[in-house]
């Protein structure tokens, strides 16, 4: 399509060209006021069609890009919207552990690797082309500390269950809310 | 010349272990921190000069390195910045990493950033 207009547009300057380089032949020939009107009525007619061509090739154009714009938004809402999904998840997983709603060992070992598998998505997500288009360095960075800090938690990732005491939980439960609300704020300010 | 580690062929594509005792204690950070950056454990290496004129003094290939975890990068890497200069831009500029994905250099960034936090179980 883009080249048909090409075409198009070319065709209409050549006839505009060719009608210019006629222009001093048919002011000779000039008989009345009427030749004279038909003259500039032509070439008023010509300009007008190649201002008309001209604007709806940028229009078309611009249009197209405005286009690729939108979907390429589109898509990065959607996967923001998904990294907040597995988020969310994550951020159930890691509260019941710091909540001690684990039963035993073996409750709060699956629910370790559970956050470790939804936090390996998120990461996958965040690594596509569209979310690395949208997102800074520093905001990357904001989203990934809530992972850095349960990551390296004693408490939170090592610790046996009978050992954990809610006292202990305290201020870890405070530091993980400050960072997870940080992350999910950059992942909204995505998808507003 | 600066060697070249090719890490997924010579130690692992999945970097998450700090040391033994976490997760099932292989391929861990403080195996590869000793077998990789030893000549960086000292405060000689991390003054102006030598960062100077030594860098980059190692550099880290990460093709095919599936996942860097945060406790090996904080073990591997950010373990120097208990020494003077050893600043998270100048352990950035001595040790250098090639096909590197975005968010996995984040990780090792937010690590520098944020120091050596150790271990203990």
């Amino acid at each position: 399509m883009k080249k048909i207009t090409e075409y198009i547009l070319i065709i209409v300057l050549l006839v505009m060209i060719v009608n210019a380089y006629y222009l001093p032949f048919y002011a000779t020939s000039i008989q009345s006021n009427k030749d004279i009107f038909d003259i500039i009525s032509k070439l008023i007619g010509s300009a007008t069609s190649i201002i008309a061509i001209i604007i709806g090739y940028y229009y078309y154009t611009n249009r197209k890009n405005a286009d690729k714009e939108e979907a390429k938004k589109r898509q990065t809402k959607n996967r923001v919207s998904e990294i907040l999904i597995y988020l969310n998840e994550y951020d159930k997983n890691i509260t019941e552990i710091l909540y001690k709603c684990c039963k035993d060992d073996t409750d709060l070992s699956l629910r370790r690797t559970t956050s470790e598998r939804l936090w390996d998505n998120i990461e996958c997500m965040l690594s596509l082309d569209e979310i690395l288009f949208a997102v800074e360095g520093n905001e990357l960075k904001k989203i990934l500390s809530v992972h850095s800090y349960v990551e390296k938690n004693v408490l939170i990732m090592s610790a046996e269950h009978a050992s954990i005491r809610d006292a202990d939980m305290t201020d870890v439960i405070s530091d993980y809310k400050t960072r997870m609300n940080i992350s999910r704020k950059q992942c909204f300010a995505k998808i507003e | 010349m600066t060697k070249t580690i090719k890490v997924t062929e010579e130690f692992s594509d999945r970097l998450t272990n700090r040391n033994q005792l976490q997760g099932d204690g292989k391929k861990n950070a403080e195996d590869f921190r000793k077998k990789y950056l030893s000549f960086l454990d000292s405060p000689d290496e991390w003054v102006k000069t030598a960062i100077e004129e030594n860098s980059p003094a190692i550099i880290f290939d990460f093709s095919e390195v599936k996942k860097i975890g945060p406790s090996f990068a904080n073990e591997a890497f950010a373990y120097f910045t208990k020494y003077e200069g050893a600043t998270p831009k100048a352990i950035m500029l001595r040790i250098s990493f090639i096909n590197i994905s975005i968010v996995q250099k984040e990780i090792i960034e937010i690590e520098l950033e944020s120091g050596y936090s150790g271990y203990s179980k």
